[in-house]
């Protein structure tokens, strides 16, 4: 699973990872709501910065830096006295991992997690990593260091094979903060794990603190709440417990996943929101599990919806059939296509949609001509794919095929609330099929299409699909295929190969 | 053969999901793109009055005899045709040793497909052509649709009068084709904001 987070990171688009949202300071706090956070407190960790290539651990109090202890590379001593090279990689290029772990009573708190994620995110960065090590750096500190009572143990190795350990006295509980505020910033590189450098993370911290409030809170450019920069990040709103969805790429935090486990059962917890209206009604039907982390990789929960940080809409509260639909819920739409009319249909969508909401437009392939060329795009004013499959030829089930064995994966990438497909070809079969079998709901514009001869491939995509799908949109009610099937439209039945 | 209405299909066969008429979003694509062909010149080659041509389906150009008819058809039109080349009907006249060069009265280009339809709106007197999604585009441009064939889907646009079915059969093609369009055109195929209703649905708005 975490692999698999790690790699969808890493396909993040790049202006994803840059994109600076930095709107004013708000108020995230509201009646009814409680925000809780984990590994929390903002103190420098000097040491951290400055360790080389190396294991490193470092146990040290907020309240007196000085007195602070680390372990590099086996060896205890003042973290003032640990000396790193300055040409270790960690420090020069941020390669290298990090954990942090929480000492309660002196005693960590899930180390075991914690160093297996550490693993993972070392095997991720080709890092080589001796986990006996470093299992034994926080041992040895702590034995040094005696009663170090609430603290933060931080577990660092660098490129090179040598690892610190260092912690800190938490300045105050951070399993419940009282008024954190909150702006907001495009959070990117962050996964399943943690690489060295979240210098963006510290930054947004700064800023927030620069304009007056405690603590930063990221969202996605379209203002889905995600994490803080080093926490996690739960709602509680109306006695819903809310997060955001791994899929958005939210750091697999330890706490989290325990907050996850403790609060029992996800899928009768955790809201399904900003789901549009027609999944409101089949999700009745067919409850769907909605908890982040059993469907962070087929489904995105969107669990902290909102236009902005500061208004949580009732998006967090469970899309229950008696809640009003709500206008402004922003709704990520995968979008699949692979012949010219349906792009030319897309586009259609594509404008309105656009303005407001998300749409990311996938290309099979199915079509593949010279047509498709930037002239196409250009004279029709058609958004260009932001995916591109190029799945063409043979059968029609061998090219169905290969679409849903291309489309699962990608799906589980995007994990939009909705799959649009348009018309009856094999690529609205397979993007139907592929949405229906994730649980994501399916849209077809141009349902209700018929030529009744089930001869034809493009009927039998569009039967399926008629019924593998949540909103059906139709034309009009006169236009229908009335003719023989050898007289059907062009763009109802030579789109299928 | 079955007039049936899409709403009207998925009702019959119980879809399980919420049927909603949004609108062609054809239509949307017709009535946005229509002004800037009009406004993009027309290549120097085309001649102020022109038929614009279009023929793919397999019901008339895979059987040679079919072919010939038509391409008698169309060198028989007193007007220049403008006939943007489909590959299966380029392919079938090579194959019937037909030149699929220009010659005088009939221009054959080697774009076709989406390039047809901004240009739809340009053609004067008529559109000739066996496709479906064209003679829609046609009516949606106001221009008269000759349609090679003997049955059409948009059986409204005959019935208003801006569509004839003459199959391959050219002495009624050059009848149609001096026809006058009717004075009325008639919304039939919905006020273009089909892709706002298809946004509306989709995010659970309302729409009016």
């Amino acid at each position: 699973m975490c692999a698999t987070d790690e790699r969808l990171g890493d396909r993040l688009p790049a202006r994803d990872r840059q994109r600076l949202v930095l709107p004013g300071p708000r108020r995230v706090r509201r009646a009814g709501e409680d925000v809780a956070g984990h590994g929390a407190d903002r103190g420098e960790h000097p040491l951290v910065a400055h360790l080389p290539a190396q294991v490193g651990q470092e146990v040290s109090r907020v309240d007196s830096p000085a007195m602070g202890l680390a372990c590099l590379d086996g060896v205890v001593g003042d973290s003032a006295d640990a000396r790193i090279a300055v040409t270790d990689e960690g420090l020069l290029r941020g390669d290298g991992v990090f954990e942090v772990v929480r000492l309660y009573g002196g005693a960590p708190f899930a180390l075991d997690d914690h160093l297996e994620r550490m693993g993972r995110s070392a095997a991720n960065l080709r890092l080589p990593i001796d986990l006996d090590a470093l299992r034994a750096g926080p041992r040895a500190l702590l034995d040094a260091a005696g009663d170090a009572g609430d603290a933060k143990v931080r577990l660092l190795v660098t490129r090179g094979g040598r690892g610190s350990c260092c912690s800190r006295r938490c300045r105050r509980s951070a399993t419940r903060s009282g008024s954190r505020r909150s702006r907001s910033r495009r959070r990117g590189s962050s996964t399943a794990s943690s690489r060295c450098p979240t210098g963006a993370n510290m930054l947004a911290s700064r800023l927030a603190a620069e304009r007056g409030f405690d603590e930063a809170l990221l969202t996605t450019p379209h203002g889905r709440l995600l994490e803080g920069p080093t926490q996690a990040f739960f709602l509680v709103v109306g006695g819903e417990l809310c997060t955001a969805p791994l899929s958005d790429h939210v750091l697999d935090s330890i706490t989290r996943r325990r907050v996850i486990e403790v609060t029992g059962r996800p899928s009768a917890r955790w809201p399904a929101t900003s789901s549009p209206a027609p999944t409101r009604r089949s999700s009745r039907r067919r409850p769907r599990r909605c908890c982040p982390c059993a469907r962070s990789r087929t489904r995105r929960s969107t669990a902290c919806p909102g236009r902005s940080p500061a208004t949580p809409r009732s998006g967090c509260a469970r899309a229950s059939p008696t809640s009003s639909p709500r206008r402004s819920a922003l709704v990520r739409v995968l979008t699949v296509v692979g012949n010219r009319p349906q792009f030319v249909k897309a586009a259609a969508v594509s404008r309105p949609l656009r303005e407001r909401h998300e749409e990311i437009l996938v290309h099979t392939g199915q079509h593949h001509d010279d047509e498709l060329s930037a002239v196409f795009f250009e004279e029709l004013g058609i958004p260009r794919p932001e995916h591109e499959l190029a799945i063409h030829g043979g059968t029609n089930t061998s090219q169905t095929a290969r679409m849903l064995a291309e489309l699962e994966p990608l799906l589980a990438e995007i994990a939009p609330d909705v799959v649009l497909v348009y018309g009856d070809t094999n690529s609205t079969l397979a993007g139907g099929l592929v949405a229906a079998q994730a649980g994501v709901p399916v849209a077809h514009v141009e349902a209700g299409m018929r030529s009744f001869d089930r001869r034809m491939p493009e009927e039998l995509n569009r039967v399926l699909v008629d019924h593998l799908s949540d909103l059906l949109l139709c034309s009009t009610p006169r236009r229908s295929t009335t003719c023989a099937p050898s007289a059907c439209t062009a763009t109802s039945s030579s789109s299928a190969t | 053969v079955l007039d049936a209405a899409a709403v009207d299909n998925l009702r019959a066969e119980r879809v399980h999901g919420d049927v909603e008429l949004v609108g062609d979003v054809m239509v949307d694509v017709a009535l946005a793109t229509q002004p800037r062909a009009r406004a993009q010149p027309l290549p120097s080659s085309f001649p102020q009055e022109f038929v614009l041509a279009t023929a793919h389906r397999a019901g008339n150009v895979d059987d040679p005899q079919r072919l010939r008819a038509l391409v008698d058809l169309l060198l028989a039109v007193p007007q220049t045709v403008i006939l943007p080349l489909h590959p299966r009907t380029r392919a079938r006249l090579e194959s019937a040793g037909c030149s699929t060069r220009s010659r005088t009265g009939c221009s054959c280009s080697r774009r076709s497909g989406r390039w047809t339809s901004p240009r739809c709106c340009c053609a004067r007197p008529a559109v000739l052509t066996d496709s479906g999604g064209v003679q829609k585009e046609a009516y949606l441009a106001g221009v008269p649709c000759v349609t090679l064939r003997d049955t059409t889907e948009w059986v409204e646009t005959v019935d208003s009068g801006w569509n004839v079915l003459v199959d391959l059969d050219t002495q009624a093609a050059l009848g149609a084709l001096e026809r006058r369009p009717p004075a009325e055109r008639p919304d039939l195929y919905g006020d273009g904001r089909a892709g706002e209703r298809v946004v509306a649905a989709l995010t659970g708005a309302r729409y009016a």
